[in-house]
């Protein structure tokens, strides 16, 4: 990479004042050009990814009165060691409770651990190096004792309550890879600014990704409580905190990896950041899913459970889902539902429109907004539903056809719809090929 | 090596090399780098925690067509660094004994 390049990819990741952001520009400028031109781009590989220089400047100086006592400074390479150690303490626990069956194993991991000595101390005062190094010891630690994790159960849930001391302190990036999610049966993540996703386990993808940037006042805690595995952190997103977007450090994000059948309850609440599933599939779980502003969307998803979304201003959007039942729920924004199976099915707005469309609804549908439309598109004739449609100042139309303000047919499966200042539209298949659909619209 | 250094250890050793004549950042890494494993990320912070105490200036000063920044110790820096260097003798001298398996009995 050349020095322009850097330097304007460096100042894409600094968070801090106009004037520090100066500095920092101008001495790594200064420090680039006095290798001179011919060693310019190994001077740059050297000095590392800009990405990760800014972030780390951007931690120590993102509040410009902070304590001139230099309290700011964490030393990672301490933080390092306590996570280290305390990864090693879960695999020894781990081994002793399995029994002397795993006793070789267990001298195995030592011995690697020991082996990584001479590149985890070389690596101590390089950040980056360092993370890599602890990165590549723990996914071999987690890899290897998952195993041993579920049947030493008990000693994994107290070596885990430890990483949440630990992680308190943080402040820069961290990242754990392959956590096991299998010991437990509940998931509740709570972030605030960091997007989720929910994926199904894949071949050798079994657990969860977390990668958050912590500043000094956020906490993660991992903890596990009875079955419960909860994800909770206090992170905000910083560039997202000063302009705007959360975008930010790259890659700031929640990914769980979730096998079938397990779960009993996954949650997941966020502040400000979308939730996204893509072909998930959970036999018996409750899904519960909240953001304050960003949207929930769920695709190809199949629940036995029950589904509960809500958004304040963002919209919810599901698409080739099924569940048996499910509430959605947004202030302001949209509700589309498209395709999939929901039986009892509840969407309620204030001032968002509802859209429905090929979704198989075999117990009852019920949609409310104040301000917004209602749009249904039926999966059977009209005779299957006995509907009930209100609009306060506006007309319901039935297959294109205005019907007044006040519709109801017999049926069986019951659809409601309810607005205050907007239209209803029901729309069902039309009958078979051979009778014609020959009714004229009629305006009232 | 088994050791890290401390952050008010850092802030000591650049004050001390600044300290016996003013240098610019890639020569003070330079100079480090050969002593302990620093990196001019490292230092960087150091030496901006070192200005706003006002242990150090900067000034710049043209070479090759083009600006180089000097770092420079002030009065307070030089004081610092006396409360530095007396600092670092004690806790020098306690590890030695430690280490050196030598009891300390406190009167």
């Amino acid at each position: 990479m050349r020095k322009e390049e850097f330097l304007k990819r460096l100042e894409g990741n600094l968070v801090m004042d106009e004037p520090e952001k100066e500095e920092v520009l101008r001495y790594y400028a200064e420090y680039i050009e006095e290798a001179g031109p011919e060693n310019e781009e190994k001077v740059i590989e050297e000095i590392g990814s800009p990405e990760e220089v800014g972030a780390r400047l951007s931690a120590e100086f993102s509040e410009s009165d902070n304590g001139s006592d230099g309290s700011w400074t964490v030393d990672f390479s301490e933080m390092i060691r306590d996570f280290s150690s305390a990864v090693e303490r879960f695999a020894k626990k781990a081994w002793e409770s399995a029994g002397s069956a795993v006793n070789a194993f267990g001298d195995r991991l030592e011995e690697e651990w020991k082996k990584s000595e001479p590149a985890r101390n070389d690596a101590a005062m390089d950040w980056n190096r360092t993370m890599e190094e602890v990165k590549r010891t723990t996914d071999r630690v987690f890899q290897e004792t998952r195993e041993t994790a579920k049947k030493g159960m008990d000693e994994a849930r107290k070596a885990f309550a430890s990483l949440k001391d630990i992680m308190e302190d943080a402040t820069v990036p961290y990242e754990f890879a392959d956590f096991d999610l299998t010991p437990f049966h509940k998931v509740k993540v709570f972030v605030k600014n960091c997007p989720v996703t929910l994926h199904p386990a894949v071949d050798g993808r079994y657990g969860a990704d977390v990668r958050l940037y912590l500043r000094r006042e956020d906490e993660i805690s991992v903890t596990v409580q009875d079955d419960t595995l909860i994800i909770h952190s206090t992170a905000s997103s910083g560039v997202g905190r000063l302009t705007g977007g959360t975008a930010g450090f790259g890659g700031q994000a929640v990914e769980l990896y979730l096998p079938s059948g397990v779960y009993e309850t996954i949650e997941v609440t966020t502040t400000n950041a979308r939730i996204e599933a893509a072909g998930l599939k959970m036999e018996d779980a409750e899904v519960k899913l909240k953001t304050g502003n960003a949207k929930i969307k769920l695709v190809n998803c199949r629940f036995g459970g029950s589904l509960q979304a809500e958004t304040g201003n963002m919209a919810i959007e599901l698409e080739e889902v099924s569940v048996p039942a499910a509430v959605l729920y947004t202030v302001n924004a949209p509700i589309h539902v498209n395709g999939g199976a929901v039986a009892a099915l509840n969407l309620e707005t204030s001032n968002g429109a509802v859209n429905v469309a090929d979704c198989e609804v075999a117990s009852k549908l019920t949609a409310e907004t104040a301000n917004g439309p209602v749009r249904l598109k039926m999966t059977e004739p009209a005779e299957a539903y006995r509907v009930t449609a209100d609009t306060s100042n506006s007309a319901v139309f039935v297959d294109g056809r205005r019907m007044g303000s006040h519709y109801e047919a017999p049926g069986r499966i019951p659809v409601r719809a309810n607005t205050g200042n907007a239209r209803i539209e029901l729309t069902f298949p039309q009958p078979e090929a051979g009778e014609t659909a020959d009714d004229t619209q009629t305006e009232e | 090596m088994a050791f890290q250094i401390g952050s008010a250890l850092l802030d000591a050793c650049v004050l001390a090399v600044v300290d016996s004549r003013d240098v610019y950042g890639y020569e003070l890494t330079a100079q480090m780098k050969n002593v302990i494993d620093v990196s001019e990320s490292t230092l960087y912070p150091v030496l901006r925690r070192l200005q706003k105490e006002e242990y150090v200036l900067t000034y710049d000063s043209p070479i090759n067509g083009r600006n180089r920044r000097y770092y420079t110790i002030t009065a307070a820096g030089k004081q610092q660094l006396d409360i530095f260097r007396a600092d670092w003798e004690t806790y020098r001298s306690g590890i030695d004994r430690l280490l050196k398996g030598e009891v300390t009995e406190n009167a």
